[in-house]
């Protein structure tokens, strides 16, 4: 498989976005590409993220209900296989010998750009009841932020932890950050981190251990560096429920 | 609202052949602006909660799994059978999509992009492994009709985000010349590479390679994606 002398890479990247290029040539377009500049490389990866969303984006006009059955199917599939982490391959192992993974340290913030648009995010409109699985105690809070955005809490209580993603949020005010506290039903507020307007990016994620003892997330507005206990009552409050 | 008068066009007849596509011609009302603000707000909060979704997916979490199953499948599911035009064969790899976002959720990587793109580049990858290798073409051709008019029935919008992006890509592919949203089917929905594209259509390669990218170009715009 040869591609034309008069084509560039570059011009099959729309193409290669669609899956609409034979495996020989996808392996040639590969290989090629790490002969070329950075640039260009970037350039190619751009338009085939650009097109991949826009494409994704289209599965809504297309979208099909598919029958019961195969929920059910799909979710009773998952028992003889764990979730891969991070570069591994695929494999299947007993639910009994699963490995937990904790990736990030309690607190830590990790600043994720979503890529797909901009802007302040209103709410959620589409909340359904968690789904029944053997594990039914997860829950997903969402919630509006006070200053515009939105706080979505992905609450897993089998393994003892929240996962949170807020978009759309605004930066602290200079000077300031936004600390998040664990907050008991009595007794001390435990700091759970604090967010810089570093941190704070069109969607921020933060992994958050241990959240058993406490029955909400709260947010504060602290000084740089933040505070043993909140300067004033968190302006926000999520149920860890 | 600009666009309104626009919306209703009949982007859900899944019986429409690819090759028969009659798409209206281009209005130059569809200059207006989309999406619009609310659509970006939706798509914003919808990725924030799939993007929750996947990290506690990662982790093993089977209730925030079955709750991505229920945001994405009829999308994954819909997608399939577009390609695929077969229940069983969609049904299948829709079962192996998710399979392998179960596998593999840590791996999304949200500077790459939203979830559903993820998602979607999975499913739509496994969708044409599987029609390509299912390739005896005239099996698929007769199924066709009978499974694709009972599914238009079947279409259910999950949410308000599916809903307002359904009707912006209804508006959007209007800015597509008839020609290239031929080409951009023929290779998306029909799994065809863009050589089989311009085999099918008698056209010159680099002609269906630019249909291809003139048209998506105009759809990207069309729709908002800047990254």
């Amino acid at each position: 498989m040869s591609i034309e002398e008069d084509s560039s890479v570059l011009d099959l990247a729309e193409s290669y976005a669609l899956d609409a290029i034979a495996t020989d040539e996808r392996i040639f377009i590969d290989r090629a590409l790490l002969g070329l500049d950075v640039t260009t490389q970037e350039a190619f990866a751009q338009t085939v993220r650009q097109i991949q969303e826009t494409m994704a984006l289209l599965s809504s006009a297309d979208s099909v209900e598919p029958a019961p059955e195969l929920r059910s199917k799909v979710l009773s599939g998952l028992v003889d296989v764990i979730p891969a982490t991070v570069g591994d391959t695929a494999e299947v192992i007993e639910l009994g010998s699963r490995r937990k993974v904790w990736w990030r340290a309690l607190g830590t913030v990790a600043a994720a750009v979503v890529l797909i648009a901009g802007g302040v995010v209103v709410g959620n409109n589409f909340q359904r009841e968690p789904a029944q699985t053997a594990q039914s105690r997860s829950q997903l809070q969402s919630v509006e932020m006070p200053g515009g955005g939105s706080a979505n809490l992905m609450i897993s209580h089998a393994d003892n932890t929240a996962y949170l993603v807020m978009s759309g949020i605004a930066d602290p005010a200079p000077g300031t950050v936004y600390q998040m506290w664990l907050i008991p039903d009595q007794g001390a507020l435990v700091s759970a981190g604090i967010m810089t307007s570093d941190d704070v990016g069109t969607t921020t994620r933060a992994t958050l251990n241990d959240i058993g003892p406490y029955s909400s997330l709260g947010f504060s507005v602290e000084p740089m560096g933040g505070s043993a206990q909140p300067s004033a009552p968190p302006f926000v409050q999520i149920p860890l429920l | 609202m600009v666009c309104v008068g626009l919306i209703n066009v009949q982007l859900f007849d899944h019986d429409r052949d690819v090759l028969r596509v009659n798409n209206p011609p281009v209005s130059p009302a569809i200059e207006c602006l989309l999406p619009t603000a609310e659509l970006r707000q939706q798509r914003v909060s919808e990725a924030s909660e799939l993007a929750a979704l996947l990290e506690a997916t990662a982790v093993g979490d089977q209730s925030a799994f079955a709750l991505l199953y229920d945001r994405t499948s009829s999308r994954v599911y819909g997608m399939a059978l577009r390609v695929l035009r077969d229940v069983n064969l969609a049904e299948d790899t829709t079962q192996e999509v998710f399979l392998q976002v179960w596998r593999s959720a840590s791996n999304y990587n949200a500077l790459q992009g939203a979830p559903l793109a993820w998602l979607m580049t999975i499913a739509h990858r496994r969708a044409v492994d599987r029609v390509r290798s299912e390739q005896s073409g005239s099996d698929r051709e007769s199924v066709y009709g009978a499974v694709m008019q009972d599914s238009v029935h079947d279409i259910v919008l999950e949410s308000v985000t599916q809903r307002l992006e359904s009707e912006a890509v209804t508006t959007c592919l209007k800015t597509l010349t008839e020609a290239q949203w031929e080409s951009v089917q023929l290779a998306y929905y029909r799994g065809l590479t863009y050589r089989e594209v311009a085999e099918n259509l008698d056209v010159a390669l680099p002609t269906i390679k630019s249909r291809i990218r003139d048209g998506l170009t105009k759809l990207k715009t069309c729709l908002g994606v800047s990254l």
